[in-house]
């Protein structure tokens, strides 16, 4: 299971947020924060991975042998949280072809892409994962099924400005 | 107009600073509500992005989560779009709001666009809560068999959430996996197979019906190995390797339990560590997975070598990754194949360089791991390297690791100290004391090494000095244990001299500033004196000067020991018996845990024993007996080895040698009975000669290492003297009462040996019989037999009672050692008559395993009632304070202390009334008072009802007072006098002028005495202070009958120069006026201050002189007044008086000497302002430990809360004190103005206190009274109350 997708800058500030488990607000914080600090005092030699009893931030659903499998890209740190289900050279791959993904969807994506589109990032992440289990790695598919839906969506806008009001919930 | 998301997040980032940026985002969320509000469709979509926005910077956004509900209930997929990602990201599983959505989510799970489909998935796959997912399941089943692959994988996770959530769905699913097993989509396969996985793990029967998929995934496992290219789902070369990683998974899950599947996929994973050779990532993800099922499944042998193999190739690389992985998995599997792991040994070791410290620590795990008792030295030493190598950080887990090591296995012993010792070179300071402990214990074990380990420690120390400290304490432990040893030449080693071991001590004793390698050091040197044969003399002059530095320590503990060897170094009697080598020390595992200090040594714990008559004078007679106890055993045992080798050598006297050890105490409740019993159990442990130590370690197990448990001990016993006491004394006082009875009196500790080597062929002799207890009335004899058997003691304990009450509940309680058998024989009752009337006994046979090895030890216990009668649940308290009445206010120290009244009836006072109550104290208390006509002593009594152990309650019964020296009570001595009780407290005089509420017939009778008791101490009590006999005071001893004593030790001489500076009573005065009239002038200044200050003159100075402990004064040394004309000079003061006290409380760091100037002032025209304080005085706390020079804190204060800091300077030397004042001194000083201006020359006047009473049944008068008595004291409370409103009022008002 994947646990959380986490996405951080080289400042410690946190671009993209996605857990699969319900954790407190403060809680995610704090553990963002921790384990941000945990990874860039680890220099880009070492090993990707990171245990989870390195990280003091405790999560009731979470057992010990979560790990933190991260990678570093340009401005922007990738954490993929998992627990031991998950093969750790496995999900390395799988940062690489969301990350891929990103990059086709956005057209060399950028940190600033995260900013203004998180929506999309959801979306794009939505077509890979679901409740913490991979489903899709084919990027093209992938990058596919969500300009299809974008293409859809904006059709509806085009639709939708010819409606006056919209039936449902009306008083 | 409301921003676009776009514009505001533009905003948002543009935000200089933080407030702006809350600003800008407060102002768009109430647009966005205003907006959500007008049900303003149109802008829904955007509005929602825009709060998710927000929410996502971190700001509250809950508003908006209505509004996602709203937008997937549209039909339109913009709408639908944003209101599942609104969901998603706002609304968790917990959420209520979610049930609301089940029935969109529904409609859209079969909506005609896959799309839709698919977000109604996402969002119930992500989201959804239990309730949900039993509501959806019937419509996620459809979805998988929807013809569109997109949907198709989705409905499968969707699946799988479901199933996590309400397992019992299961079934529903489980039909339909075969058909997406074979779905053309790879993506949808993936997601069936971790769904099979989920499945497998879930339900056995699954998991059997389901290996017939085997082949079926071998086949296309293999189709994605062989087929060379297809661009769709290549990564880097491998086909689709998330599918090849999640097939490889389900085969090893599949083939766990089962052999059949086992066969059919394992040459395949083979194949694929085999035929993968990339070297990125990928691949080895793919090989890691197989190796991982391989590990996982039934495989053969040769096909888990394969895999181990390759996690080796793994470790080989130089990718971090592929080493943290591949270590993690030797881990797992290295308890299962031990032989496959040990042959990357190597390769695992060489890990232990890596950079990355999560690499490393996995290494060292493993490594440990690994260990055995073949490749212990080679890997140890490699670890050994690796400890000098390492960071700091790891040193202390892998110094821990490396002894744990050595423990579990049983290897060359030179070797494995010798490896300790390295690691206590090396990462000394990393490891705990068990360490320490541990290695010393080796030592101690294996004599024929201890030459060869302690001079290995010596020429350790010698070469270079500054060691750890845990290699100097073992070090030192060593050489004064084995000191003998080093004189000779071992292996290698040159013999060396006793001056050098000395000197090396003395370097080592210097430098070091740890507590407690400094003990062992001086352990060292006291056990050296008895080590050479050669130089003796020399020896213990030079260890004498030597532990003489630390006599005078600032640590409690090593100035005890010190003197305390510096005692032992004069009775050269003992000294060799004490100070003889340990015997191998035995350590219980399960002890050694707790065991901190089991390396300190057993003179330590003959220190510690002789510290016990300190704390209790009692113990005195316990440690005598000891020490009786300690020569004889030890005879014995000499004798013991003499006559070893002719066991039939006629018996001696001392054969038949049994001692005991008696150790009574009382206490009133049986919880604490047994930890007392351990504690004195341990106290006489200690005194055990060591041959009986392991003997006593089978019986004990609390005192198993009496190292450990020593401390422990001796501090309880300690806080149990220092409570007990009391406590003591007033359980006999209330059994002379017999108020209260329950007493339980238990508690001895019996220690019997008998000799072994009574000869067998003798005829057997009669032992004689002994006491073993006398104690309150209660003795018990112990009569001895032989029995059949020869190991076999018949004893036959005679109980006899002289109290005058019988002892009921008698419950006598026997333990022997382990070796021993005990069979209690049954008593012959349990009452004991009173008056030596008559007996009981009880017969018991023990049985000596051990016999002719070791002597039998008894340990007894017994526990009585006297008198039957359940304890009185009510004590009285005495208070006296002092009251100066003129000046309406409470000085002195107030004595408490709980009293005794006797219940018992005095006939031959004929002044006794019918009605009236008296009370009778028993006890004589002593003051010694400043003689003033307006001096109150003020007699306050409490009763204290308690109700358990902490619940107390204190009423108050009532009061009196007596004027001691006003005019019209002259006649109050040596005569009984009458007074009156009042009602309420004695703090109704600070209102009123005298107590007015008489408690009716209720008499204090009173016997006050000038006496003499106290004339030899008078110098010694403090003024205006009270005690009684069993107040325990420094320095004086209660010699016979009434009368205290000076310790007759005390006689010298001791010389005080003060010197007195030009201004420094000026400036005095100054600080005075100053502080003292600011308070009454608002215009204060310099012209009113010359103005006071000719009107203020100095009356009289004198210097008064105390021994103090930093609390309160102890003793007065004495009092002199200084001519007021000689100020410049030096003045010099010879104090007659008790100054060797000085000496002696000179070794005691807590006392110090406290010297006060008293200024008498008259204030002249400024009286009325002297009502506001008392006495002015300045003191200088002299700390009397030998250092050269003090320096004191110094203030100025006074009474009324105005507070002036000096920084002075102070110099005292050791022998005359130079006291120059307020330049650069430091001086603690205190100013307080005296009411009373012309002081008289402190006359003194000394009387007892007798309370006594003329009418009996007090307590029965009182008990009946009580309600009464609490109704009035409520009363009075409220009256005080209202006093006190209207007195504050008052103040008020004059301000």
């Amino acid at each position: 299971m994947i646990k959380a997708v986490i996405v951080v800058n080289n400042h410690g500030k946190p671009r993209f947020i996605k857990f699969y488990d319900e954790i407190p607000e403060e809680k995610r914080i704090k553990l963002v924060k921790e384990v941000f600090q945990k990874i860039t005092q680890r220099g880009d030699v070492l090993c990707n991975f990171l245990d989870g009893t390195h990280v003091s931030t405790e999560i009731a659903d979470w057992s010990s042998d979560i790990k933190f499998v991260y990678r570093h890209f340009a401005t922007l740190y990738f954490i993929f949280v998992i627990d031991s289900s998950e093969s750790e050279l496995g999900t390395l791959d799988l940062i690489q072809v969301f990350v891929e993904a990103l990059d086709q969807a956005f057209e060399n994506i950028c940190e600033l892409d995260i900013i203004f589109h998180p929506d999309r990032v959801l979306y794009i992440l939505d077509q890979m994962i679901m409740g913490g289990l991979v489903f899709e790695t084919d990027i093209k598919q992938i990058v596919f099924i969500s300009e299809e839906c974008d293409r859809l969506a904006d059709e509806a806008k085009i639709k939708g400005q010819g409606r006056d009001k919209d039936p449902s919930f009306r008083k | 107009m409301s921003l676009s998301l776009r514009d505001l997040i533009r905003s948002v980032r543009n935000a200089k600073t933080i407030s702006q940026a809350r600003e800008t985002i407060s102002n768009e969320s109430a647009k966005i509500r205003t907006s959500f509000r007008s049900e303003d469709a149109k802008s829904r979509p955007k509005n929602v992005m825009k709060a998710l926005f927000i929410y996502l910077s971190g700001f509250n956004a809950n508003y908006a989560q209505l509004e996602c509900l709203k937008l997937i209930a549209m039909p339109s997929f913009i709408c639908k779009k944003v209101g599942y990602l609104g969901l998603s990201i706002l609304l968790d599983e917990t959420e209520d709001f979610l049930v609301m959505a089940t029935n969109n989510i529904r409609n859209d799970l079969i909506s005609e666009s896959k799309y839709t489909i698919g977000l109604a998935l996402t969002a119930l796959g992500n989201l959804g809560s239990e309730d949900m997912a039993r509501d959806l399941a019937p419509e996620v089943e459809n979805a998988m068999q929807h013809k569109d692959a997109f949907v198709k994988k989705k409905a499968v996770l969707c699946a799988f959430r479901i199933i996590k959530k309400v397992p019992e769905t299961i079934d529903r699913f489980v039909g339909r996996i075969r058909l997406l097993l074979s779905d053309k989509n790879h993506s949808v396969v993936m997601c069936t197979l971790q769904l099979v996985e989920l499945m497998v793990e879930k339900d056995q029967e699954i998991r059997k019906k389901f290996e017939k998929f085997t082949v079926g995934l071998c086949r296309m496992l293999k189709s994605l190995l062989e087929v060379p290219y297809s661009p769709e789902y290549d990564v880097s070369g491998i086909t689709d390797p998330f599918l090849q990683v999640h097939i490889i998974k389900t085969l090893g899950l599949l083939g766990e339990f089962s052999q059949d599947s086992s066969e059919i996929s394992s040459d395949l994973l083979g194949k694929v560590i085999n035929g993968i050779k990339s070297n990125k990532n990928v691949g080895n993800a793919v090989v890691y997975e197989a190796v991982l099922s391989i590990l996982r499944m039934k495989s053969e042998n040769a096909i888990r070598m394969i895999a181990i193999n390759s996690l080796s190739k793994f470790l080989m690389r130089q990718t971090n990754n592929l080493r943290y992985v591949a270590l993690n998995t030797l881990a797992k599997i290295v308890k299962t194949n031990p032989k496959a792991v040990q042959k990357h040994r190597k390769i695992i070791v060489e890990c232990l360089r890596d950079f990355d410290t999560s690499i490393r620590k996995r290494a060292l795990d493993l490594v440990f791991l690994l260990i055995n008792e073949k490749n212990a030295k080679n890997l140890i030493k490699e670890l050994l390297t690796y400890l000098f190598e390492t960071t700091h950080e790891f040193r202390s887990e892998i110094a821990s690791k490396i002894c744990f090591a050595l423990e579990r296995l049983d290897q060359d012993q030179k070797w494995q100290i010798e490896t300790l010792i390295d690691v206590l070179t090396v990462a000394g300071q990393y490891v705990s004391e068990n360490e320490t402990s541990k290695t010393i214990n080796l030592i101690s074990k294996y004599s024929e090494l201890q030459g060869y380990i302690t001079h290995n420690l010596f020429n350790l120390l010698l070469k270079d000095r500054e060691r750890s400290e845990k290699l100097i304490q073992v070090a030192s432990w060593a050489i004064g244990e084995y000191g003998d040893l080093l004189l000779e030449r071992v292996e290698s080693y040159d013999s060396v001299s006793p001056i050098q071991i000395l000197d090396l001590l003395e370097y080592l004793l210097s430098n070091t500033k740890d507590e407690l390698t400094r003990f062992y050091i001086l352990n060292a040197l006291i056990k050296l004196t008895v080590r050479f044969q050669t130089q003796q003399k020399e020896v213990i002059e030079r260890v004498k000067s030597l532990i003489q530095r630390f006599e005078t320590s600032i640590s409690p503990e090593i100035q005890q020991r010190s003197s305390e060897f510096l005692g032992l170094l004069e009775k050269d009697d003992i000294r060799f018996e004490i100070l003889d080598k340990i015997p191998p020390i035995i350590i219980q595992q399960e002890q050694e845990q707790e065991s901190e200090s089991e390396t300190k040594e057993k003179e330590k714990e003959k220190e510690k024993a002789q510290i016990i008559p300190i704390e209790d004078p009692k113990k005195q007679i316990l440690n005598s007996s000891n020490n009786n106890n300690n020569n004889n055993n030890n005879n014995i045992i000499q004798k013991d080895q003499e006559t070893k080798p002719i066991p039939k050598e006629k018996p001696k006297d001392s054969d038949n040698l049994i001692t005991f050890i008696t150790t009574p105490t009382i206490k009133t409740t049986t919880q604490n009975t047994n930890q007392l019993q351990n504690t004195i159990l341990t106290g006489n442990n200690i005194n055990q000669p060591k041959n009986d130590l392991d003997l006593l370690d089978t019986i004990f197990k609390t005192t198993v290492e009496p190292d450990k448990s020593q401390p422990k001990g001796i501090e309880m016993l300690k806080k149990q003297l220092s409570e007990g006491i009391l406590e003591q004394n007033q359980n006999q006082n209330q059994n002379q009462n017999q108020n209260q009875n329950q007493n339980q009196n238990q508690n001895q500790s019996l220690n019997q040996n008998q000799n072994q080597n009574q000869n067998q062929n003798q005829n057997q002799k009669k032992i004689p019989s002994i006491i073993a207890f006398q104690k309150d009335g209660l003795t018990i004899k112990l009569d001895f037999k032989k029995g059949n058997v020869i190991n076999n003691t018949i004893i036959t304990a005679v109980f006899s009672n002289s109290n005058q009450q019988s002892l009921t509940n008698f419950k006598f309680q026997v333990a022997v050692p382990k070796f021993a058998q005990l069979k209690l024989g049954p008593p012959s009752g349990n009452i004991i008559p009173p008056n030596n009337s008559g007996i009981m006994t009880q017969p018991l046979s023990v049985i000596n395993g051990m016999y002719g090895k070791k002597a039998l030890i008894l340990r007894v216990r017994i526990e009585y009632l006297i008198n039957n009668t359940p304890k009185e649940n009510f004590n009285f308290f005495l208070f006296i304070s002092l009251f100066d009445q003129s000046n309406r206010s409470f000085f002195g120290s107030t004595w408490k202390k709980q009293i005794l009244i006797s219940k018992e009836k005095e006939k031959e006072k004929e002044k006794e009334k019918e009605n009236s109550i008296s009370i009778l104290i028993k006890e004589s208390i002593f003051g010694f008072l400043s003689e003033n006509e307006n001096l109150v002593i003020v007699l306050e009594f409490a009763l204290q009802k308690n109700f358990n152990k902490i619940q107390k309650e204190i009423y108050g019964i009532g009061w009196s007072i007596i004027k001691p020296f006003s005019e019209e009570n002259l006649s109050i001595w040596n005569k009984i006098i009458s007074i009156p009780l009042f009602n309420g407290t004695p703090r109704s005089l600070l209102i009123l002028q005298n107590p007015t509420k008489l408690i009716k017939d209720c008499y204090i009778h009173l016997y006050l005495q000038k006496t003499e008791m106290i004339k030899e101490i008078l110098h010694l009590v403090p003024i205006n202070f009270f005690f009684s006999k069993s107040d325990n005071i420094p320095g004086i001893s209660k010699s016979l009958g009434n009368h205290f004593k000076l310790n007759p030790l005390i006689n010298l001489s001791f010389k005080i120069q003060l010197f007195f500076q030009k201004n420094f009573e000026l400036e005095l005065l100054d600080c005075l006026i100053n502080s003292i009239f600011l308070n009454f002038y608002q215009e204060f200044n310099q012209e009113i201050s010359n103005k006071i200050k000719k009107s203020i003159k100095i009356e009289q100075r004198k210097l008064s002189i105390e021994v103090h402990n930093g609390l309160k004064s102890i003793r007065k040394l004495g009092e002199f007044f200084l001519d007021l004309e000689k100020k410049d000079e030096k003045i010099i003061l010879n104090l007659p008086g008790p100054i060797h006290v000085i000496n002696q409380i000179r070794k005691n760091p807590f006392f110090v000497l406290k010297l006060e100037l008293i200024y008498l002032i008259d204030f002249g025209n400024f009286s009325s302002i002297q009502k506001h304080l008392e006495k002015k005085s300045c003191e200088l706390f002299c700390n009397l430990i030998n250092q050269e020079k003090v320096e004191f804190p110094f203030f100025i204060s006074i009474s009324k809360g105005i507070f002036f800091p000096f920084t002075t300077k102070g110099v005292l030397r050791k022998e005359e004190m130079i006291i120059p004042m307020l330049t650069n001194e430091q001086i603690k000083m205190r100013i307080q103005t005296n009411l009373i201006k012309k002081e008289k020359q402190f006359p003194k006047t000394i009387f007892p206190i007798k309370l006594e009473n003329s009418e009996g049944n007090l307590n029965k008068n009182l008990e009946e009274n009580l309600e009464e008595n609490l109704e009035r004291i409520q009363k009075y409370r409220e009256e005080i109350k209202e006093l006190e409103i209207r007195r504050k009022f008052e103040n008020h008002f004059w301000k």
